[in-house]
């Protein structure tokens, strides 16, 4: 049994190496990805920047408060490419070895979630430092850890939801057009944009049960540097999040046919 | 080896892609597993390779049960499935040892390994080497030779050939050969008849998920004669004359299929002109003559009661329900072999047209090399569908009689020796060769034959331009090197 502990852990990390070589053989990928989130906050800053001129909006700077959103939101958007890579795997029929060969099931999912929340902690630690330059503010030391931790567990549960629905779909159009069609929903049924008090109540009961909203709260409290019961709440929200998420994965790993 | 007792796998929706199959694989053997898309085989290799749960049945692969031991099973088996399952974007070598890794071999061993793999499957220089480079063939011999990695003692490989050029596929055999001399147990699936005679010791012949019969090669083909006439007719023999050529003590079987009539006999040089005698005093006139040893179509036919390339048409997709979506994307790129039934029907649909009105055989052999040239263009333009997936019928033929001389070469010689009793018809691998081979023969005025031809003359006339077209094994063979070069394009992304 626990020849079978220590087989999971070095494959879990032998595969994760093996797919963070490949992410390193073509690292413009993960510099691409920053692109767009990027543009977000630059221009979607610009725009409504006089949204922060509003009575009873939290923070004094729209890019102040708009900067965590983003942050989410490259989460979203990288997490959601996992299940594309994945399908990479299937067509050119590693997968398939890779499922032939004594390997658990959770090895192999639990290495495509790792891999893809290491490029999303590289994205994120970028995204800072660059928000930081255009007036977002810079957390501190204890809040990038924090910050650190919320956009692991994200990337976990999405990631996880991307391969799960690769597995399921098989194919990649529909789950492109599903990636496309679920995370910007997504981002605007959460406080990432707008301050949940704007929105009308019934999407303010919708962005209850939306992990992003909780991932918003939980790196602008990073920002701030309130660890308060808030705080600690949405992570443990976050945490039952990722936990199903990569439980459904390997379910659907386990009976894929 | 392998031992299957009363397997069975449903797919939701009740699909019963594999129907209670029984069977044993002793060590040593190559057993073929031969059937069109869509008779279980897949299906059947994914049970036996833990990729799918069985849903009844038990399986046990060298002791273990597939079902309580997944994991010993794992260990026991190498496993080549029909896409590469080489990942392009490493090199040759670090391929080998991620393999390696996933079998918990330590480091030095696997280098070991490598090195013995390498220079087995003469690769050894190519180790740095990016796989996405690599040609089809080579890839599919990297494949192989990492499946080999944690010294199996049986290897199942899926389709693997598809999509390789014959040179490629005459090569893969030689090093299969080789991989069994040395002890190792294979077992292949396969729709290429062609394929299980050169390599297999045992054929069984699966069709809508049972299994037909099991025999060596040559038992399953001497079960039929030592040789086969195949005669057609202007309409289909009725049931009472069909009796008639049933009870007649010269043939061993008799197969109707359409407007032809396979007659399976002994000597069938002897044999002949007494059958065209005999079939004058029956009053019957056949259209065209053919001698040919039987061929595993011949087999497919006796076992199944529907033609080899007609028999996809009534089976079930392998993917099962709503895996559908594999076998429709598989369709549009990589490899159309895979692809479900849609495309044996329209293949099926034409050969059918061939063959029942065999009036139009000659103009579509006529037109046949345009095609061939335009569909070599357009498949370098757009995939790399290679396999006899999206080729034509008669394509195939030209590839199996390239790949397939020495099995051939008996029946040429025998067209030479007695081109008279020719007649070509272009139901047949050999038949196309033998078109070209007897043209001489067709004009030189007087022959018997020529009134056997009956009315089907004025069609034959057509004969000579259209062996002139018809390209020989090269240009067959030709038409594809294209398509494999393609393939390259496609795997290097």
């Amino acid at each position: 049994m626990s020849d079978l502990i220590l087989h999971f852990i070095s494959d879990t990390r032998y595969l994760f190496f093996k797919y963070l070589k490949l992410t390193w053989r073509m690292p413009m990928w993960t510099f691409f990805g920053l692109i767009q989130p990027l543009l977000w906050l630059l221009i979607f800053g610009q725009l409504f920047r006089g949204f922060a001129e509003l009575p009873q909006f939290p923070t004094g700077d729209y890019t102040q408060f708009l900067a965590p959103g983003v942050i989410v939101m490259t989460v979203l958007f990288g997490a959601s490419w996992s299940g594309v890579s994945l399908l990479r795997d299937l067509r050119h029929g590693v997968m398939e070895k890779l499922l032939v060969s004594p390997i658990l099931r959770s090895s192999i999912v639990l290495s495509r979630l790792l891999h893809n929340a290491f490029t999303v902690l590289v994205q994120v630690f970028l995204l800072v430092i660059v928000s930081a330059l255009i007036g977002a503010g810079m957390p501190s030391g204890q809040g990038f850890f924090w910050i650190w931790v919320v956009v692991l567990l994200l990337a976990v549960g999405f990631s996880a939801i991307s391969n799960a629905l690769a597995m399921f779909l098989k194919e990649e159009e529909p789950l492109v057009v599903m990636g496309n069609m679920l995370t910007l929903p997504l981002l605007f049924f959460s406080s990432a944009l707008v301050p949940a008090d704007f929105m009308p109540a019934w999407m303010q009961l919708i962005s209850r049960f939306n992990p992003v909203t909780y991932g918003v709260e939980a790196v602008r409290a990073c920002y701030e540097g309130v660890f308060l019961q808030p705080f600690w709440m949405s992570l443990g929200i976050l945490v039952v999040f990722a936990g199903v998420s990569f439980i459904a994965a390997i379910m659907t790993f386990q009976r894929a046919e | 080896m392998i031992k299957i007792d009363h397997l069975i796998k449903e797919f939701d929706g009740g699909v019963r892609a594999v129907d209670d199959i029984s069977l044993h694989v002793q060590a040593g053997e190559v057993f073929g597993f031969l059937g069109p898309n869509g008779a279980g085989k897949t299906t059947t290799i994914k049970i036996l390779t833990t990729l799918l749960h069985p849903t009844s049945g038990t399986v046990r692969i060298a002791g273990h049960d597939v079902s309580q031991d997944p994991l010993a099973v794992r260990m026991s088996f190498g496993y080549v499935g029909q896409q590469s399952g080489v990942d392009p974007a490493f090199t040759v070598s670090e391929n080998m040892l991620l393999q390696g890794r996933l079998y918990h071999l330590p480091k030095k061993k696997i280098e070991e390994r490598m090195e013995a793999l390498l220079s087995l499957f003469d690769m050894s220089e190519r180790s740095g080497q990016w796989v996405g480079s690599l040609s089809g063939g080579l890839k599919r011999r990297l494949d192989i030779a990492t499946a080999l990695i944690h010294e199996p003692k049986l290897l199942f490989l899926d389709e693997p050939t598809i999509g390789l050029d014959p040179k490629s596929r005459a090569d893969l055999w030689a090093y299969l050969r080789r991989l069994n001399q040395e002890g190792m147990t294979l077992f292949l699936t396969t729709h290429h008849l062609d394929e299980v005679d050169q390599l297999a010791n045992r054929v069984g012949i699966l069709d809508s998920g049972r299994i037909r019969v099991i025999g060596t090669p040559d038992e399953l083909k001497d079960s039929l004669g030592e040789d086969t006439i195949h005669l057609t007719f202007d309409r289909a023999v009725d049931t009472a004359m069909l009796e008639v050529f049933r009870k007649k003590e010269w043939f061993k079987e008799v197969i109707q299929e359409g407007l032809s009539l396979r007659l399976y006999l002994e000597n069938g040089q002897t044999y002949l002109p007494k059958v065209m005698q005999w079939l004058e005093a029956l009053g019957l006139t056949a259209k065209s003559v053919l001698l040919a040893r039987p061929t595993f179509d011949d087999v497919y036919l006796k076992y199944t009661g529907k033609n080899w390339l007609l028999a996809g048409e009534s089976s079930e997709d392998e993917w099962g329900g709503k895996n559908n979506k594999w076998a429709k994307k598989w369709k549009k790129s990589d490899d159309s072999d895979t692809g479900g039934d849609e495309e044996w029907k329209k293949w099926g649909d034409q050969a059918q047209g061939s063959w029942s009105e065999e009036k139009d055989t000659p103009e579509k052999l006529e037109s046949n090399p345009a095609e061939v040239a335009s569909e070599a263009a357009s498949e370098s333009n757009q995939s790399d569908a290679s396999g006899t997936g999206q080729e034509e019928p008669w394509k195939k033929w030209g590839d199996q009689a390239q790949g397939d001389w020495s099995a051939e070469k008996k029946s040429v010689e025998k067209s030479k020796v007695t081109p008279s009793e020719e007649v070509p018809e272009s139901t047949q691998p050999d038949e196309t060769k033998k078109t070209v081979e007897s043209n001489d023969a067709e004009n030189v005025p007087d022959e018997p034959w020529k009134k056997w031809q009956g009315q089907g003359d004025a069609n034959w006339s057509s004969e000579d331009k259209s062996s002139e077209d018809k390209p020989k094994g090269e240009s067959d063979a030709s038409s594809q090197w294209p398509s494999d070069e393609s393939s390259d394009k496609n795997w290097k992304e």
